[in-house]
């Protein structure tokens, strides 16, 4: 087992082979060896990991990715999420959000995969005011510069 | 949103196609500047958007915004038709003269304005970025520049081809990996003489009245993006075979595939010269117009108007090529054994109104996927109203081959589509091509006959609602010429026209008189509009 320290001082124990999902934690074990203390994780609450333990849990047994693929080499990409995924990413925004902060801080790249895939999917043929309606995205640009951009792109606007 | 780090942004920004990506980037500042400089993530999309048909070193040293061009060249493209607008066509680049490389008809060329009047075939380099251009003694290469350059084309690399015919073809091209191409070029002899230089002793080969030669070349060009570029021969063969027999070939890794009269070639061009082999076999049906070969899995398959045959390459017998010479007339040396066409070969008639003499099968690779593959055969049509006894359009019967080959029996030739593509007779095969998100297009051109009035013409369409195939077969797909353009050319003959869908450019090979003075233009269709 496993423990692990949240940034609001809760502590969890869990199965080696269901954390070392996270190639941070992975790592860690094999550097440092067998050890009883806790691992400090300044950067997670207790909330965001129960809900990434879910993650870890459901996939347990199943092989880890190759971690030396290059991202460009993998070719076509699509936005498809499996089921359990999507289910499990239906959350609010500031939780998704979490989850992929935390998801690349504990390097777990399938979960931030999904993470980045569900926010690009909610984005996906919406017009840029309403992604900034959905993202509460302040609209910083001067309305001079607006125009110009828009202009530029005007071939993005519609299908 | 606010709390992600730069780094998670572009993350998202990766996972979304080119159009959203754009709207994501006008939303704010700091979007804006994290995409619009990023050059990773216009690499990694254009990658997606290539797959490994395009040679990926054509878009070395490119700057960010030089990638996102490429990457948006096809949405402007259609945005800009879109509108209704007909912008004026664009100017051609011409191939500049190159001083350097001094020769006896230096004087003539620069009198007559054209540098290379010989060229007899000119092919674009899947990604934009090199043209290759061949006449009966140079091949050459040339660098265009990234998509919507202006600045002239430069030769990078040449090589002495020393053709016995005038008019040397370029057969085939593929990419064989990220800076690498191959190269099949075709010539005909028609004397029974072969010249000295191909070191063939004339007892060795039959020379009858009815007879030719076809010769192959195989050559390998490396484009790195870094130099230095450079051409090698990987081999020749020199085919006796009748004359007016149909020929086709077609390469797949170190496999030619090679169709001629009612034969089947595989040449297995090895590396190293004087190891590559060839066996061949007869096909069951006589039809040979306008046929296609392809070779993959370890088969090869043939597709004509009696349908598509296929031969298992495991069980043939080859023989070395010695000195290059494949006698297909008399026999002559022997050569390897193909054994005959497979069970599961469709006997699938092709409709009977296509134009003999035309090549008339295109055959586009499979859309490579796990399980079965699937290979898109597209087969023109003329279509006649009987009422006005002349032609009306031209359709493609679009046949999708299901190919197992975990169980070649079960594979199916399922027609899937059709598609109406011009309202006037065509000269040529429509050169199709796969736009983003499933959209395909076309590029066609005709001649007229009276050369008086438009002579040819070329037009640029984009076919909607083109999602992948398999599907249902007898959907059917028509109705297009919203999104043409044309450049007309005073009078003459369109000969070739290489074209690049990734980067909107066009390589026009036509010749100013009958079968002389040929020139080179090469068009930037994505970019001839302002609106950019």
């Amino acid at each position: 087992m496993v423990l692990l320290l949240t940034s609001d001082n809760e502590m969890f124990s869990v199965a080696e082979d269901v954390i070392k999902r996270s190639a941070y934690i992975k790592n860690m074990l094999e550097d440092v060896g067998e050890s009883d203390l806790p691992i400090p994780l300044p950067n997670v609450e207790s909330n965001v990991l129960v809900k990434i333990l879910e993650y870890c849990e459901h996939y347990r047994g199943e092989p880890l990715p190759a971690s030396d693929v290059d991202p460009a080499e993998i070719g076509d990409r699509s936005l498809d999420i499996a089921d359990w995924d999507q289910k499990y990413m239906a959350v609010d925004q500031e939780m998704l959000f979490e989850i992929i902060l935390a998801a690349n801080y504990l390097d777990i790249k399938s979960l931030l995969d999904v993470g980045c895939k569900t926010v690009a999917k909610m984005m996906k043929g919406k017009s840029s005011e309403e992604i900034r309606t959905l993202f509460n995205i302040a609209n910083d640009f001067t309305p001079e510069e607006e125009a110009q951009i828009r202009k530029e792109n005007a071939w993005a606007e519609c299908r | 949103m606010e709390t992600l780090p730069a780094e998670l942004r572009v993350l998202i920004a990766k996972e979304l196609p080119t159009r959203d990506i754009c709207r994501l980037q006008q939303t704010c500042k700091a979007f804006y500047d994290l995409i619009e400089d990023n050059s990773e993530l216009w690499r990694e999309h254009l990658r997606r958007q290539c797959g490994t048909d395009v040679l990926w070193s054509s878009f070395s040293g490119f700057t960010a915004s030089e990638l996102r061009r490429a990457c948006t060249g096809i949405l402007r493209f259609k945005h800009r038709y879109r509108r209704g607008g007909h912008p004026k066509p664009p100017t051609p680049r011409l191939l500049p003269y190159n001083s350097e490389h001094d020769d006896l008809q230096h004087q003539q060329r620069q009198e007559s304005d054209n540098p290379y009047p010989d060229i007899s075939a000119t092919f674009l380099v899947p990604g934009g970025r090199f043209l290759i251009t061949v006449d009966k003694k140079w091949l050459r290469v040339w660098d265009l520049g990234p998509p919507g350059s202006l600045s002239e084309p430069c030769e990078v690399v040449r090589y002495e081809l020393n053709c016995a015919d005038t008019t040397p073809e370029i057969a085939d091209v593929i990419v064989a990996d990220k800076d690498t191409v191959h190269l099949l070029i075709q010539e005909y002899y028609p004397q029974p003489t072969l010249p000295q230089s191909f070191g063939i002793d004339r007892s060795e080969y039959n020379f009858g009245h009815g007879s030719t030669f076809t010769l192959l070349h195989r050559l390998e060009i490396r484009l790195p993006g870094k130099g230095p570029h450079s051409v090698r021969e990987l081999g020749r063969l020199c085919v006796l075979h009748s004359r007016g027999s149909e020929i086709c070939a077609t390469q797949d890794g170190p496999i030619v595939a090679f169709g001629v009269g009612e034969r089947v070639l595989i040449w297995g061009a090895s590396d190293s010269l004087g190891t590559s082999w060839v066996a061949s076999a007869t096909r069951t049906s006589q039809s040979t117009a306008g046929q296609d070969v392809f070779c993959h899995q370890g088969y090869a398959f043939v597709v004509d108007s009696h349908g598509l045959q296929g031969f298992e390459l495991a069980g043939i017998t080859h023989r070395p090529v010695g000195n290059g010479l494949v006698d297909l007339q008399y026999g002559g040396p022997d050569i390897g054994n193909i054994p005959p066409p497979l069970q599961w070969t469709h006997q699938q008639t092709f409709e009977d109104t296509f134009r003999p003499g035309a090549s008339d099968f295109m055959l586009h690779k499979p859309v490579a996927d796990e399980g079965p593959l699937s290979y898109d055969i597209r087969h023109p049509r003329l279509e006649i109203d009987a009422t006005q006894r002349d032609f009306v359009s031209y359709a493609y019967v679009r046949f999708c081959f299901c190919f197992r080959p975990d169980s070649p029996s079960a594979s199916s030739l399922l027609p899937t589509k059709r598609y109406r593509t011009a309202t006037q007779p065509c000269d040529t095969p429509h050169l199709h091509f796969a736009l983003d998100e499933g959209v395909g297009g076309y590029i066609w051109y005709y001649c007229t006959p009276r050369p008086a009035e438009h002579g040819s013409t070329i037009y640029v369409s984009i076919l909607e609602d083109d999602p992948d195939f398999p599907e249902p077969a007898g959907s059917v797909v028509e109705g297009l010429g919203d999104f043409s353009e044309m450049f007309p050319h005073s009078t003459q003959v369109v000969l070739n026209i290489s074209v690049c869908p990734l980067s909107g450019r066009v390589a026009v090979l036509w010749a100013r008189e009958y079968e002389k003075d040929r020139v080179v233009e090469i068009f930037e269709l994505y970019d001839s509009s302002p609106t950019t």
